[in-house]
């Protein structure tokens, strides 16, 4: 018996290459990008590659793409639910001794996985770029693998926080949930960008603060909080995965 | 053909295919840059890459030595196992922490180095980041894990017996790494019998680390936690020196002698032999239960 780590495996294919394939598509559209705005007379491949070094343009647009391609792949892990809520597929697994909990089991691995091949593509094709400018600049850009890090254990927290209500509630109010979420956070930014004079100063913040950690110069209290993430995402995952198994069989009863 | 020919057959296999994945790379960055520049320096993040596809050669050499010899994957070891082997998962980071920390004990015994001045945060941080960073790079160990305790050890043991698997398999372990051995790794190059003498000692080393990551496959039928006390072993005890030195680099100019000294903490896995030695369960060429 393949049993249900195997299920949830080849139910979710699509997510877990999604998570494989994303980074170098981020770079790939980076590179796109970058390519349609500065191929013309003059060009150079070491001027058009130097652009990824720390003080370039393309950096900056590389890091927003990764982050969109970062909560997109969290959006869609929420589809994770939804292929298994069916009643009566439910009530059968929840009779299989240990049924619920293998159930739960088997999402909480696959998101994880999904999260993780994230990070290991994207810290494979980092170095590669990285490879590529450091060839034809002889300059190493700054690399993200701290940062892909942090968002790795910050995925994980915020899974951990969520999965309880969408295994409650079902994907689908889940989903709405967390679209609605996204949404708000945009006006918020776009209403703090039009009326607070200090934004700019905020994003640059923000920015600076993203230099300092790739380049591992962040404050101690800083570092220790930055230390701090992976344990507690750890041990919020682990919860999370208890609560769900609790709530599993209530949010069962929502079910079609 | 019998069973014991087709697992030599296999290992044969599996060795030329890990070596030459690996050790092709490894000789032609050796030949063109540095090895302190690619391997371990400032400027290793661009050749990462490079290093994560060879050091997962041991991986790609399994999977294809599985194809080319119809083998499949049925004892592939590949399941997390969690279930009722937390605490082996637990081992797996603190042990080689615990070594880690052992080896600061005898730098500060030693007085080797500068004296690193921290608080009592960036303590804390270190600790936390030698326990939590190498997680996410256990990926980059886990290609090594799948290959050698995956593999070739259980291969070793059904041709053999458990001590042939964890001597033979070692030392095959540790010539592995001999193109970069031979460039100063974990050594560096001012000793005396350079490069043989490291090579002899990486092997040593390999064969010691090998029992307790073999004991780990063992009892949990599953090759991650091995990855992980790899990993942490490989990136978690790095971190630790900056708790009692001030660079990174530090040790790596103290003299042979006391590097075999800080080596010494590593024979703390030899506790695990017996244990090892104790049943034959799970692994010997046999699908896992």
């Amino acid at each position: 018996m393949q049993g249900t780590v195997y299920k949830e495996l080849v139910q979710n294919r699509f997510f877990l290459l999604c998570g494989l394939f994303l980074p170098p598509l981020v770079y790939a559209v980076t590179v796109m990008m970058g390519l349609i705005m500065k191929v013309g007379a003059g060009f150079s491949w070491t001027d058009f590659l130097s652009g990824f070094l720390a003080d370039g343009v393309l950096f900056r647009t590389m890091i927003l793409i990764l982050l969109i391609a970062y909560f997109g792949l969290r959006l869609m892990s929420a589809g994770v639910f939804s292929q298994d809520e069916s009643k009566r597929k439910s009530v059968m697994m929840a009779a299989v001794p240990d049924g619920t909990a293998r159930q739960i089991y088997g999402k909480y691995v696959v998101m994880f996985m999904t999260y993780a091949l994230f990070y290991v593509s994207g810290v494979f094709t980092d170095s590669f770029f990285c490879w590529i400018v450091f060839r034809v600049t002889g300059e190493t850009t700054l690399h993200m693998n701290s940062l892909l890090f942090l968002m790795l254990f910050v995925q994980m927290f915020l899974r951990s926080v969520d999965v309880p209500f969408l295994v409650r509630f079902g994907s689908k109010y889940g989903k709405y949930v967390l679209i609605l979420s996204y949404i708000l956070i945009l006006f918020a930014v776009l209403l703090t960008s039009m009326y607070v004079p200090a934004f700019e100063n905020m994003i640059e913040g923000i920015w600076d603060w993203c230099i300092r950690l790739m380049n591992g110069e962040l404050e101690e209290e800083a570092l220790f909080i930055v230390s701090l993430l992976p344990p507690v995402s750890i041990a919020a995952y682990v919860i999370s995965y208890r609560i769900s198994c609790r709530l599993w069989l209530k949010g069962v009863a929502n079910y079609e | 053909m019998n069973n014991r020919s087709a697992d030599i057959k296999r290992i044969v296999i599996y060795l030329l295919l890990s070596f030459s994945l690996a050790w092709i790379p490894w000789i032609i960055m050796n030949s063109r840059y540095d090895f302190f520049e690619w391997f371990t320096g400032e400027k290793q993040y661009p050749f990462l890459w490079l290093m994560l596809l060879s050091g997962g050669a041991p991986a790609i050499a399994t999977f294809l030595t599985r194809l080319m010899t119809k083998e499949g994957i049925a004892d592939d070891l590949l399941r997390l196992k969690l279930k009722g082997h937390l605490k082996y998962y637990v081992l797996a980071v603190l042990l080689p922490v615990a070594v880690g920390l052992l080896r600061c004990i005898l730098i500060r015994q030693m007085h080797l180095g500068e004296k690193a001045e921290l608080s009592g945060l960036q303590t804390a941080s270190i600790l936390m980041q030698a326990i939590t960073m190498p997680l996410p790079a256990a990926f980059n160990t886990f290609g090594e894990e799948y290959g050698w305790r995956g593999y070739l050890y259980p291969k070793l043991e059904s041709v053999g017996n458990r001590p042939l698997a964890i001597i033979a398999g070692g030392i095959i372990w540790g010539l592995w790494h001999a193109p970069l051995t031979v460039k100063g790794h974990n050594f560096g190059t001012d000793y005396p019998g350079f490069p043989y003498v490291g090579i002899l000692l990486m092997c040593g080393f390999c064969v010691v680390l090998g029992i307790f990551f073999h004991w780990l496959t063992q009892k949990t039928g599953s090759v991650y936690p091995a990855s992980i006390a790899h990993s942490v072993t490989n990136n978690g005890a790095a971190m630790l020196l900056l708790l009692v030195v001030n660079a990174d680099d530090a040790i790596q100019k103290v003299p042979f002698s006391a590097t075999l000294l800080l080596f010494a903490p590593t024979l703390l896995y030899l506790l695990f032999l017996p244990f090892l030695m104790k049943k034959k369960d799970r692994l010997s060429g046999k699908v896992p239960v």
